[in-house]
Order: C-alpha cells, then sequence, then structure tokens
C-alpha cells in the first residue's frame, strides 16, 4: 500500500516539479539553497501528501506547500552559502529570438525581485503562474482585496528598486 | 509593468533543473530540518523540564520545618493538571500546523502552538518563583529553623542584606544567562515566522 502510495507521489512529482524549481529560484542564492529547498519542499509534500484527497489538482496543492515551505518552514542549512550571483547557477532564457537586452532586463527584474519580502516574492511569483487574485487570496489567507493592494505595492516596490 | 509582463512572458519558456524519480525516491526518505520541526523539539524539552523540575523541585525537601501543607499534594495534583491540560493544548495545536493551509493560516497555527508552550512556562516560572519565596521567607524569620536561628543569631541588620542581595544576585545572574539562550534560540527560529506574519497581519488593518 505503501510502495503504491510512494510511486504514485514520486511520479505526480517529478511531471510537475517545475513548480518547486520556480518557488527555489526566487527564494534561493545559489545551487546549493536551490537544492536544499527543493529537498525540502518534497519532504513537506510527502508528509502532507496521505491527506491529499485530490479533490484539487495536484499542482494546486504544489503551490501552497511550497510557498509555505520557502515562506515558514525553511531553514537555511549550514553548506548554504549567501551569494548573490544569481547569473551563475539561474536559467539561460531559450527565447525562439535570442536578444542580450532582453538577458540583461531579465536579469535586472531577478535581481529586483530578490530583493522583495518573502511575502512580496509570493504574490510575485503567484502572478507570474497567472495565478487570478481569487487564487492568491486563498493561497496566502489573506481578502483578494488585500492580494490586490499587496500586489500593487509589490510592483510598485519593483518599479523602484529597477529605477531608483 | 513593462519588465514584469517581459518576465511573465518569458516566465516558463526557462530551462530548469530535471531531478529524476530516483533522487525524488531517496529525499523522501530524508528527516526535514524545518523550523517547525526544532519549535516542537525544544517544546518538548521545555514541557519535560517542567514536569520533572515539578517532581524534583521542593525547596522544603531538606529542610528540618515543614512548609504550609498548601504545598504538599494539593499543589502536586494541581502542577499535574496544568502539565497535562498544557500538553494536551500543545498537541491540539501541533496537529494543526500543515503545509497545506494558506501562508497566513500556517503562519498563525505555528504561533499559537508557540504561545501555548510560553505561557506553560511562564506559569512554571512563577509557581517555583512563589514556592521558592514562600518557603525563603518562613525559613529566614522562623526562629526555630536552622538559617531562621542563624540569621537571629547574627542578629545585624548589614550581614542580613549582605546575605540577601548575594542570593538575589546570584539568581538573577542564573535566571538572566538561561534567558538569554531561551531567547536567542526563539529569536532566530521565529524571527522570519514573525517578520511574514506581521507583514501580512498589517495588510489587514
Amino acid at each position: 500500500m505503501k510502495k503504491e502510495l510512494e510511486h504514485k507521489f514520486v511520479e505526480q512529482l517529478e511531471k510537475h516539479q517545475n513548480i518547486i524549481h520556480k518557488v527555489c529560484r526566487l527564494y534561493t542564492n545559489n545551487q546549493d539553497a536551490h537544492n536544499d529547498l527543493f529537498q525540502e519542499v518534497t519532504i513537506q509534500l510527502w508528509k502532507a501528501y496521505p491527506k491529499f484527497r485530490g479533490d484539487a489538482k495536484f499542482s494546486t496543492w504544489m503551490y501552497r506547500v511550497a510557498l509555505n515551505t520557502a515562506i515558514t518552514l525553511y531553514r537555511k542549512s549550514k553548506r548554504s552559502v549567501q551569494t548573490n550571483d544569481i547569473s551563475d547557477y539561474h536559467f539561460k532564457i531559450q527565447a525562439d529570438e535570442y536578444d542580450d537586452t532582453e538577458e540583461e532586463q531579465l536579469k535586472l527584474m531577478y535581481n529586483a525581485i530578490k530583493q522583495l519580502s518573502d511575502i512580496e516574492k509570493a504574490l510575485i511569483f503567484l502572478y507570474l503562474e497567472d495565478k487570478n487574485y481569487k487564487e492568491i487570496a486563498e493561497t496566502m489567507g489573506i481578502s483578494e482585496v488585500n492580494a490586490r493592494v499587496k500586489m500593487n505595492r509589490a510592483k510598485g516596490k519593483l518599479k523602484k528598486i529597477l529605477s531608483p | 509593468m513593462k519588465e514584469l509582463d517581459l518576465l511573465k512572458k518569458d516566465w516558463n519558456k526557462e530551462t530548469l533543473p530535471k531531478v529524476s524519480s530516483e533522487a525524488i525516491y531517496k529525499m523522501i526518505l530524508k528527516k526535514s530540518s524545518s523550523a517547525v520541526k526544532w519549535i516542537f523539539i525544544i517544546s518538548i524539552i521545555e514541557f519535560s523540564l517542567g514536569v520533572i523540575s515539578g517532581f524534583i523541585y521542593h525547596p522544603e525537601a531538606n529542610s528540618e520545618y515543614k512548609t504550609p501543607w498548601i504545598y504538599g499534594w494539593p499543589t502536586s495534583v494541581f502542577v499535574s493538571c496544568v502539565a497535562l491540560v498544557f500538553i494536551y493544548l500543545f498537541y491540539k495545536n501541533h496537529k494543526t500546523i500543515s503545509a497545506t493551509n494558506s501562508v497566513k493560516g500556517l503562519l498563525e497555527s505555528i504561533i499559537k502552538t508557540r504561545k501555548t508552550v510560553k505561557l506553560y512556562v511562564l506559569i512554571n516560572l512563577g509557581y517555583m518563583a512563589i514556592l521558592t519565596a514562600t518557603v525563603l521567607s518562613y525559613a529566614l524569620t522562623t526562629p526555630s529553623t536552622v538559617t531562621g536561628k542563624i540569621i537571629f543569631e547574627l542578629n545585624n541588620s548589614k550581614d542580613y542584606l549582605i546575605i540577601g542581595l548575594v542570593i538575589l544576585l546570584a539568581t538573577v545572574f542564573i535566571i538572566g544567562i538561561c534567558l538569554l539562550i531561551y531567547f536567542l534560540l526563539y529569536g532566530i527560529l521565529m524571527r522570519k515566522l514573525n517578520k511574514n506574519y506581521k507583514e501580512l497581519k498589517q495588510l489587514d488593518l
């Protein structure tokens, strides 16, 4: 029974692992920390999996657990070294038309997002994932109106960081 | 916002690392190192210390005098009941902590669990302080006890004051060191949680 559950879980996680990687990308600054957070999210997901009833989509459920782990449960392990060298391990853009300026702009954007608070990062992440305000409010546990207010503030902050 | 929309456009096009199913299998066997796990471990230690101290901390135990009857079995029953109630509350609160809650809900349940333990520790410390104060004042003011005899024989208010001050300073120093370690430990664990909870709560004002 446990083996079956394990197998099903690993299969679903492997399929949807991009969600966790994207959360890790926003909340960590180097490959070690990325791997650490990925592992912690996986452990939290596995711990909560027996309660997952399947009435929500596995991916929707993953957003919650991944963000909760990054914002609340995750503690940096000793082997994680803090660096700001995001470009070293973060992802090359596979744009159809490769554009230097565009890549530079995206790099600046990542740098700006890194300077936001944990909560603001979560809102920007959900925005990038194309979630509507109802879903954002539910994930964060705040009202829809407040989610909107906070999102506008986060965007304002990003603008300020990019053009001081 | 132009730059953010540009990022959104490229958000799903980027190459992400790929973790194999074998690696995932290995990961789920590993132990979590989450903040909640540490809060849970420390809370259990706090409860154990509280319960153990209730059994071994009897300032009147080795004295030649008897404290008022209220410090006999009624206190033991009371202390045990308080410990049981708090352990039940802690267990109940801890059960509600789930990574599948909303961010705010999760933060709230962790902070509530923490508060339960904090209250238990405070009640325990208060009980010990009252017990110590009563026993000490009884021992110092009753001539039939050894300490009482010494005090009465000294018959010098200056010596009396020095003894009192030394005891007070030593106690404050030891308690201070313990509290410092305690708050540093929790400060580190709770810093991120409190900061994020405050930010979400402020938004709801």
